[in-house]
């Protein structure tokens, strides 16, 4: 199988400029210009190391992986206010060295915004709306890439939006926009990258703080989504702070063929900082996952239609057809879906001034339906009060047939510096 | 016998309401003392710029500058401008909820109220909580020297078990200041926990005032943070929503 084959959609989104590879140099160059006229600026590099490996889905290195996938980046991000007036541009150009030249620039965010202290907030652009109580699944925040399950800290795109905000009071706000919305996972190496087609969405948000607990209503809905009705709520309970966020879903995001599946997402969770350690946990029900007998058919459907497509004995339609089913079971675990199993777990722990300047953090992600787990222990550290640096491993654990060891990935290390001005 | 019986009933009943109205009077100037005593430092609204010095021993201090925002007992803002990489994070305190975004994860957070501020020795509670009256029972019990300064000691217990600490002993200066000296922080069983340390009394804002802020870790030694008041406007014009945790949603 080549690479035309792979799983990817071939429409490219605006966002997304294909240059050439002396642009990086330019870019830092515009980027340190503009520096020096905005209020805050940042200029950074991200590299993603993955080691990718044979699974179920990516039988015989299908996706084919080199054996180290690379990601490297350029970022920076401008931010100028003036009066009520502000506007901030953030992005990166982005290379997969060793696979090609190509470099792409991706904008985070770009917009201008109006905003008083009355609460009023008018933001045109590219921008991340970010909502959402929970930790590691927000399932009421389905306009943008979700975070990445292993490592939550790692940025990610906003999308091309008009936002409205109004606050009739201090307990009281109304928040609407109107957008082009995109879920599709990011930060993926290789062949796996998805690029997919923006879905004009609007999502109304109202949030509320009655008798000490924070209550959000999240209405979404678009040309791709049926609607998404979404709660969120918020309280401190002695030192705990705890939260639940949870949405009923018009449509499924696995199965494109079921439009009129309902079901329900509820991520729940406890934040508690005793001193120089933080501790969350969160539990999140997907509820359009697969139970083990639906997986176990997904994965033998991988199999055998991959089979097919290989075998020189069938007629070719028949080969084109079982690779074609093919391409669509194997887009499923990267496109727009915060899951494919029922029910996992992940648990945080965060430990600040270790040594000086020095910050541990642990992160575990369960797969409680099939038990696969990913680890993800990271350092951060910062020499000066300009710079941060973040280095994380993230590392896959469980059976064969796990969820988290369909990744064609065995362990990948993602290293993060930032100089902020 | 009769007239007896009830002249002891009426001494018992004098003694005992003149006793209770003597303690409620203790009680009543305790509160008027510490209700001036936090008035001293800042005000019923108030826009101030602090420096936080976080020491810790074996480790380079940790600076942080911010500025804050009061408005009544119940609302606090505090945004840190200062080192470049913590820039952008914001406290917000609103009634008995504490709210913290954080830039790099775009987030807003709930945080309990006896949770560190800042990494510091101070807790969100010390920070924002402004009105002791409110969380505290004060009685007055006793006069000591601070540095020479005649001060009321003041024994403060909390009225219920959300707030920051169970005991504090509150030492006020009787100079007709008012000013804060130190501020003793107790566990329900006694354990001393922290030691606050008001002092460098300078003009700022128009008016003399303590401009410094010492808490001293009892459990950790060489631990403690340092604030400093840095500019302070005692009558900024402030919306009340800005102390909305929808606001912290609008930061980035």
């Amino acid at each position: 199988m080549n690479a035309c084959s792979r799983p990817r959609h071939s429409n490219e989104s605006g966002e997304v400029l294909r240059v050439c590879g002396w642009c990086v140099p330019i870019l830092a160059f515009l980027l340190g210009a503009a520096t020096a006229r905005a209020d805050d600026s940042q200029l950074g590099i991200e590299n993603f190391l993955y080691r990718s490996t044979s699974t179920l889905l990516n039988r015989d290195n299908v996706f084919g992986l080199a054996p180290t996938e690379n990601l490297f980046r350029l970022t920076g991000s401008l931010t100028k206010t003036r009066g009520a007036f502000g506007a901030k541009v953030s992005a990166f150009g982005e290379q997969q060295t060793g696979k090609t030249d190509e470099v792409r620039l991706t904008f985070r965010q770009a917009f201008v915004e109006y905003k008083t202290d009355d609460g009023f907030l008018l933001r045109v652009g590219k921008q991340k709306t970010a909502w959402g109580s929970g930790f590691v699944w927000n399932p009421t925040s389905r306009l943008e890439p979700p975070k990445s399950p292993a490592n939550p800290g790692t940025e990610q795109p906003g999308i091309d939006a008009v936002r409205l905000d109004i606050s009739p009071s201090g307990w009281a706000s109304i928040t609407m926009i109107a957008g082009r919305a995109q879920t599709a996972l990011t930060d993926l190496p290789g062949s796996l990258a998805r690029e997919s087609d923006p879905e004009w969405t609007g999502a109304l948000r109202a949030r509320l703080l009655v008798r000490d607990t924070d209550i959000a209503l999240t209405y979404v809905a678009g040309t791709a989504r049926q609607g998404l009705f979404g709660v969120d709520l918020g309280r401190t309970l002695g030192p705990l702070a705890l939260h639940a966020e949870t949405a009923i879903y018009e449509g499924s995001e696995i199965d494109q063929a079921a439009p009129d599946d309902q079901f329900l997402r509820v991520a729940a969770g406890a934040l508690w900082n005793p001193g120089d350690l933080t501790i969350s946990v969160e539990y999140f029900f997907n509820g359009e996952g697969m139970n083990g007998a639906q997986f176990r058919d997904y994965t033998m459907r991988l199999d055998r239609n991959l089979t097919a497509a290989s075998d020189p004995r069938l007629p070719p339609p028949v080969r084109a057809a079982s690779l074609a089913e093919w391409s669509l079971d194997a887009a499923i675990p990267f496109s727009s879906n915060l899951g494919l199993r029922r029910h996992y777990a992940s648990i945080a722990l965060t430990r600040s001034e270790v040594l000086s300047n020095l910050t541990a953090n642990l992160r575990a992600l369960a797969g409680l339906s099939d038990r696969g787990v990913i680890l993800t222990p990271g350092l951060a550290y910062a020499p000066t009060g300009h710079v941060q640096m973040n280095l994380d491993i993230v590392l896959l654990f469980g059976s064969e047939s796990a969820e988290y060891k369909l990744a064609p990935i065995k362990r990948a290390v993602q290293a993060r510096m930032k100089y902020t001005f | 016998m009769r007239t007896a019986l009830a002249s002891l009933c009426l001494l018992v009943f004098v003694t005992a309401g003149a006793s209770a109205l003597g303690q409620t009077g203790a009680m009543n100037e305790a509160t008027r003392i510490l209700e001036k005593a936090q008035a001293a430092v800042l005000g019923e609204t108030a826009a101030y710029t602090l420096r936080m010095t976080v020491n810790r021993s074996g480790k380079s201090p940790r600076v942080v500058t911010m500025d804050g925002f009061k408005a009544g007992d119940d609302r606090g803002l505090v945004r840190y401008t200062d080192p470049p990489k913590e820039k952008g994070t914001v406290y917000l305190r609103r009634d008995d909820n504490t709210y913290i975004y954080l830039p790099a994860a775009e987030k807003v957070a709930r945080v309990g109220p006896k949770q560190t501020f800042g990494g510091g020795d101070f807790n969100n509670g010390d920070i924002f909580r402004l009105s002791l009256t409110r969380d505290y029972d004060a009685t007055l019990a006793g006069e000591e020297k601070i540095d020479g300064v005649a001060c009321d000691v003041l024994e403060l217990k909390a009225r219920n078990r959300g707030v920051a600490y169970d005991r504090v002993r509150y030492l006020v200066r009787k100079d007709g200041t008012f000013f804060p000296c130190i501020a003793e922080y107790f566990t329900i069983s006694g354990k001393k926990l922290k030691v606050m340390k008001s002092d460098q009394v300078e003009v700022i804002g128009g008016r003399k005032r303590p401009t410094r802020l010492l808490m001293e870790n009892a459990l950790e030694t060489g631990a403690s943070t340092e604030l400093k008041f840095l500019k302070i406007d005692d009558h900024p014009k402030l919306d009340e929503r800005m102390f909305s945790p929808a606001s912290l949603e609008r930061e980035r």
